[in-house]
Order: C-alpha cells, then structure tokens, then sequence
C-alpha cells in the first residue's frame, strides 16, 4: 500500500533539508530508522530526523540526496511513544490522517446551512442560520414578533435549505493557489512550495493518490498491515537514545498548530466595534435579513440602524486599510533602500543548529560540520567556478562562520570548529578536506589547491619580478572579488621560498620575490 | 690600476639581481649565494688588482689612500647593500673556502690565485730570471722593475711571505730573517 503522505525533500549537497519560507527546526534525533506500518522500509534506516515548524524530516545517513523523506505535520492526526521493551527498541508511532477526515485540519467553514420555520404567533417566515434541533435552547426569537417559540410547536415548519451560492467547490480551482502568499502550486501539492501552507485543493484532490513522486523511493521489506479504512500509521524507531526528547517536542509542535489555526479568527470576543453593538459572529442561531423582514417601522427602524453601522465600519475599514497601505508602502522603500544585492532577497531560511537541541557533543559537531560544508561551498561558489579550487585558512573560516552564521546561536569554539572540519570525510563530504600547510597552518581545501595557487603565485613573479605581497595579492585576485586571502598567499609565498622555486629580496618597504634560477637545487 | 667607472660594469650581471643582498633563508640556496659571493670577490679583487680588503668590501691598498672604489657590499645603482651579518657570513664562508685569508692588520687578503700558485710562479719567475741560488729581498720581489710583467708584482708583502713559506716548506727556499722580520730569501 502506498502511503501518500510520504513526501520527496530537497537537502544539500552536505545533507541538510532545505527548509521553507517560515520553516523553523526545532528538534533533531539522530540514529533513527524508519517503518511504514509495521515494516521497516528500505534504504532508511540509518538517518537523522529533523522535527520543523512544518515538517518531520528524515535524513538518510549514507544517501541524503536520493533517500530522504518527509512528512507534513499537517497529516499527521497524533503520535504515541512506545517505549524500548528488550530487544525491541523504542519507537515512536505517528498516525496519519485519513484522506476523507482531512477536513478537520483545513480552516474550510462547514457548508451554510439556513433553516426556515414559520412563527407559530404570527405566523411570519423566519430564516436561521444552522440547523434547528431540540437540542439548541434557547430557540431564536421570531423577527415579526419578538418571542422565542417552542421547538414542539414549529417542528413541523422546519425546512432546512442549502445555500447553493456559497457551495463552490474548490476543485473547480484547478490552479491551487496559496491562501497564504498566492503562489500558485502544480495541482498535485498538498503543501504550498514556498510557505508550507496547507493549500485547500489538497482535500478534494484524490486523483493524488495514484500520483506517485518519482524522486520517492518507498519499499518496504515485507508487509506493513495496514488496511484501507483503518487508521494509517507509521513508526519512528530509535537506535541509540530512547527518543523521549523528540516525541514531547512533536506532541508541543502538534498542539501549537492546533491551537494556531483557531487563532486567527479576526474580532475574536469583540462584542463591540466603536461602540457599536455587533452580532455574534459565531453565535449557532443569528436571523437572517431577507425582504421578509424588511417590514413595517420596526423593519424600517432596523435597515436604517444596519446603514448607518454599515457606514461606520465601511469608513472605519477605509482609514486602517489607508494606514497600512501607507505602512507597507514605507516598508517597501525602506526595504528598497536597504537591499541593492539581489541574492539577499531570496536567501532560504536556514536551521537553527542549538546546542540545546542535541543531546551530546559529537551530533552538534556533525550537523556543525554539514553547516559549515554548506557555507563554505556557497560562499566560495564563485572561487570554485572559476578557479577549480577552494583553499581558505582555518581561521578566516572561524571568523566568517561565526560571524555569519553563530549569531544568536552560540558562537563554536575553534576547537569546536577543528573537530568539525575533520569529520568531513567521515560523514562523506568529500569535496573538502582539512590540510595543514607548511607544517603549521591549518586550511580547508578543495582538490589539489595548494599547487594552483603556487604555480599562479610562480607564474605572476616570473612575469613581474620584485612583485610584492600587495601586488601578487592583486593580480590573483584581479578578476574576481578578494576570495585569495592575504593569509593564505603569505603561506604560499613562505613554502615557496622554503622550496627554493622563488627568492627573496627584504626592504624597509617589504619583502620583494624574485625567481630563482641561478641557484637551483 | 684602471680606474672603473662601477663596479656593476666589472662585474657579472647577477651583481645586479636584488635578492643577491638578503640572506635567503633557505640553507642550501644561501650556500650557492655564498659561492656567489666568493666568486664575485675574487672577480672584483682580480680586476682592480686588489690584494687586500675591509671588513666591509673596500680596497686597502699599501699606500694607504683611500679608494676611491665603493664597497662591493653596496650597489647604488640597484639601491641594495647587504648587512653587516650577511657579509660576516660572507667572509666566513670565504676563510672556509680557502679564498681569502685574515691578515695582521684585520684585512682580507683575497687570495684570486691559490697560495700554491703563487709559491710556483714565484718559483717560475726565479728559474727563468736566473735568481736560484741568490738572495732575494723581498721589496725586489714584489716591487722590483724584474717583475714588472709579472702577475705578482705589486703583491702584498704578508701574502709573499705565505707563499715563500710554502716553498721553504716544500725545501726549495730558505728565508732570511732580521730581528725577526723577513728581510730575503734565498730559493734553490
């Protein structure tokens, strides 16, 4: 059986998700194996698990790019902890919600239902809004008359109506536009893209379940005993620590989402607005105006009344809606004046990686070491295009790191940094390494670096010779912005003259390097 | 003696090459510098026709007058000089070498010819102007008009002594003294 609530995640060459717009993590587990019911899958046992804002999202330890799978919080209904019993180690359960009894998560009002009953009194047509059982008391008083009548005396009457109007059905919507940020998602996307937001065509999307991501690789190793009707479910087991931590920190982010989405009802509790009485918005049972009720002075009194608060919040919502368009409109210049580099604009959000968040040291200098690949590889792009290489001290990688990615995290100790920076290999990031040149400095270093950068540093003395420092610095950086640091050219230089390729010639104005051809080796 | 108008005309062009003046840190670059040095001394002392020099690479001639030749530790023309430890690494290394020897009067006597060459073109000289078998004064060896046309004419008299010292060791000489100061020798 397929389970569709499996989703493809996109990660970083160093293996770390991407996350979304407003994604923020909030746990990582490591050692974590993955089950589909009561069977292991394949290919994901071994693998970190990253709880989000929005996600859960496991990332498989030896293939991060082709085997990583994530889960929205969105259809997960609730988890359980089971606890490490012998041999079986501990898991925890996550139950998914069922395609039909999806609507509980969606803000999707239910469908407007109008009862008309007749005033045993007067009998004048009433309209109600909802629907009139013996069980809602006290019943609505009548328009015409103003008394509440018996549930006995107008059972007969009650005819409920649906209101075909508002009855659209989104699936007519074949564009599945964000409610959130109006991005228009490919049809098949339960999720926005670009905020995570739960788009509503995924309830009436069930040509979704023979829709199958290709980039997901699910298979399991034997049955998973689940059955269509019965409540999906899939587990996460925990290989080394007993996964307490990450099953309390799901549960509190399953609440908050819960809590959030009856948050976001606008005037909640407002009974009045400018001292206006206003109908209960959510009250079961309101009337309904229609021509009917629109009669005799009390009706007359009543749409006159109605005008005039009309009037009011009409003006009311002019003068804030001016407001904010004026503060947005301040926000954008200010924005506009702030952001002339392109790139920042569309920086993806980035993990937070805590100490808090990892229970000992050696996973911190794990997901450190992926962090820092990634910076490395993204800040150095434009070097490693150009050149082929990457060749940065250790200590200008502490400072720029720390700088740009430690802040309101805890910075990491050089000590720290080192132990990361040797971990690469181990965790299969193999593009960069830790060399130590000239028996001294410590470097992080792409392919056969350190040699370019000499034969470079040759080629520019044997073509001007007497370059100094600020010159060979320079001339290697000519063409592209200073990603040639002064520290690591000085070290160069140094090997180079310990070497005896070049020579060199002090003064007051600095050390001037000459080839060496007269006195070889 | 010609008067050259540099040094830097005299002599091979990596006279003029800037890293020549720094001790290269490098120690067997510094030691193939050091020869470079030896071999420019001893180009610079053979064309002046200097047997003496300073500490610090100027000519010390017999008369006593200073030379109007710069140091040879000091190029103007490229606007290098080499310092005072370099160029007591220098002389070291040309004592070492055997092309120079420390003089009485804490000079250099640049040696562009060994002693034993010297001793045997003295000897040659003898043979060949008939003086076996007579005594010879010193002043008439380096400074008389028989040797004019001899490379050793004009030689220092401590240098002279050295290599008459070498032929008496080898038994052809025998040396005259004066309140112990050299004043002839006789070769055989």
């Amino acid at each position: 059986m397929y389970v569709r609530q499996w989703h493809y995640v996109e990660t970083t060459p160093s293996g770390q998700p991407i996350l979304r717009e407003n994604e923020k993590d909030v746990y990582v587990e490591h050692s974590v194996g993955l089950y589909q019911g009561k069977s292991k899958v394949k290919a994901k046992q071994k693998g970190r698990a990253y709880l989000t804002s929005q996600r859960l999202i496991y990332i498989d330890d030896v293939s991060p790019t082709s085997d990583s799978v994530s889960l929205e919080l969105d259809d997960i209904s609730g988890v359980e902890y089971s606890s490490k019993f012998l041999k079986k180690s501990a898991k925890l359960i996550i139950f998914l919600k069922e395609q039909d009894n999806d609507s509980t998560c969606n803000v999707q009002e239910p469908k407007p239902i109008k009862s008309q009953w007749i005033c045993p009194i007067c009998m004048m047509g009433n309209e109600t809004n909802g629907e009139i059982d013996g069980s809602h008391l006290p019943l609505p008083a009548c328009m015409n008359c103003g008394i509440s009548p018996d549930y006995e005396m107008i059972k007969n009457s009650i005819s409920t109506l649906q209101d075909n109007n508002d009855n659209k059905a989104p699936s007519d919507n074949s564009d599945n536009v964000c409610p959130a940020c109006t991005f228009i998602n490919h049809s098949l996307m339960s999720n926005c893209e670009i905020c995570g937001t739960r788009l509503p065509a995924a309830l009436s999307n069930s040509g979704s379940q023979s829709f199958i991501d290709s980039r997901l690789k699910i298979e399991l190793e034997g049955s998973d005993g689940l059955t269509e009707g019965e409540k999906c479910y899939i587990q996460l087991s925990f290989r080394k620590s007993d996964g307490v931590l990450l099953y309390q920190s799901m549960d509190k982010v399953l609440k908050e989402k819960e809590r959030e989405k009856t948050l976001n009802v606008f005037n909640k509790g407002a009974s009045s607005i400018n001292g206006v009485e206003v109908e209960r918005l959510k009250s079961d049972f309101t009337l309904v105006e229609n021509k009917m009720s629109q009669v005799g002075i009390a009706g007359l009194e009543k749409t006159q009344e109605n005008q005039l608060i009309r009037n009011d919040i009409l003006m009311n919502n002019a003068l804030s809606d001016l407001n904010n368009l004026m503060a947005l409109a301040s926000d954008i210049e200010k924005l506009y004046g702030a952001a002339n580099k392109p790139e920042d604009k569309n920086k993806t959000p980035l993990l937070i990686i805590d100490r808090e968040k990892f229970l000992n040291k050696s996973q911190f200098i794990d997901e450190i070491a992926r962090e820092i690949y990634g910076f490395i590889m993204s800040e150095f792009k434009e070097q490693k295009e150009k050149d082929g290489v990457i060749l940065i001290t250790l200590v200008d990688i502490y400072a720029l790191y720390n700088k740009s990615m430690r802040i309101g995290t805890g910075l990491i100790s050089p000590q720290e940094l080192r132990e990361a920076c040797e971990k690469f290999e181990k965790l299969g990031l193999n593009e960069l390494r830790l060399i130590r040149i000239n028996g001294r400095v410590l470097c992080i270093s792409s392919g056969n670096s350190f040699e370019f950068v000499k034969t470079k540093i040759i080629e520019i003395v044997s073509f001007s010779p007497g370059a100094d420092l600020l010159r060979l610095t320079q001339s290697l950086n000519e063409n592209n912005s200073n990603s040639w640091t002064m520290g690591i050219i000085m070290e160069v230089l140094q090997n180079c003259v310990n070497e005896g390729d070049l020579l060199i010639d002090e003064q007051i104005s600095g050390i001037h390097y000459y080839m060496n051809s007269d006195w070889k080796i | 003696m010609t008067e050259p108008q540099t040094i830097t005309a005299q002599l091979p062009p990596i006279y003029s090459f800037p890293p020549l003046y720094t001790c290269q840190p490098n120690a067997l670059i510094r030691q193939q510098q050091l020869d470079t040095w030896c071999e420019l001394i001893l180009e610079f002392a053979k064309t002046n026709k200097a047997w003496c020099m300073s500490q610090e690479g100027t000519i010390v001639t017999n008369s006593e007058q200073a030379s109007s030749i710069p140091s040879i530790f000091v190029n103007e023309q490229i606007q290098r000089s080499a310092a005072a430890p370099f160029i007591e690494e220098i002389w070291s290394k040309m004592l070492q070498s055997e092309k120079a020897i420390r003089s009485s009067k804490s000079t250099y006597i640049i040696l562009w010819k060994s002693l034993d060459s010297w001793s045997s073109l003295i000897l040659q000289w003898c043979e060949s102007s008939g003086k076996l078998n007579q005594v010879i004064t010193l002043y008439e060896l380096t400074e008389g008009d028989e040797t004019l046309d001899w490379e050793f004419h004009g030689m220092d008299i401590e240098l002279c002594e050295k290599c008459l010292l070498k032929l008496c060791d080898r038994g052809r000489a025998t040396m005259l003294k004066d309140q112990g100061k050299v004043m002839g020798v006789k070769i055989v």
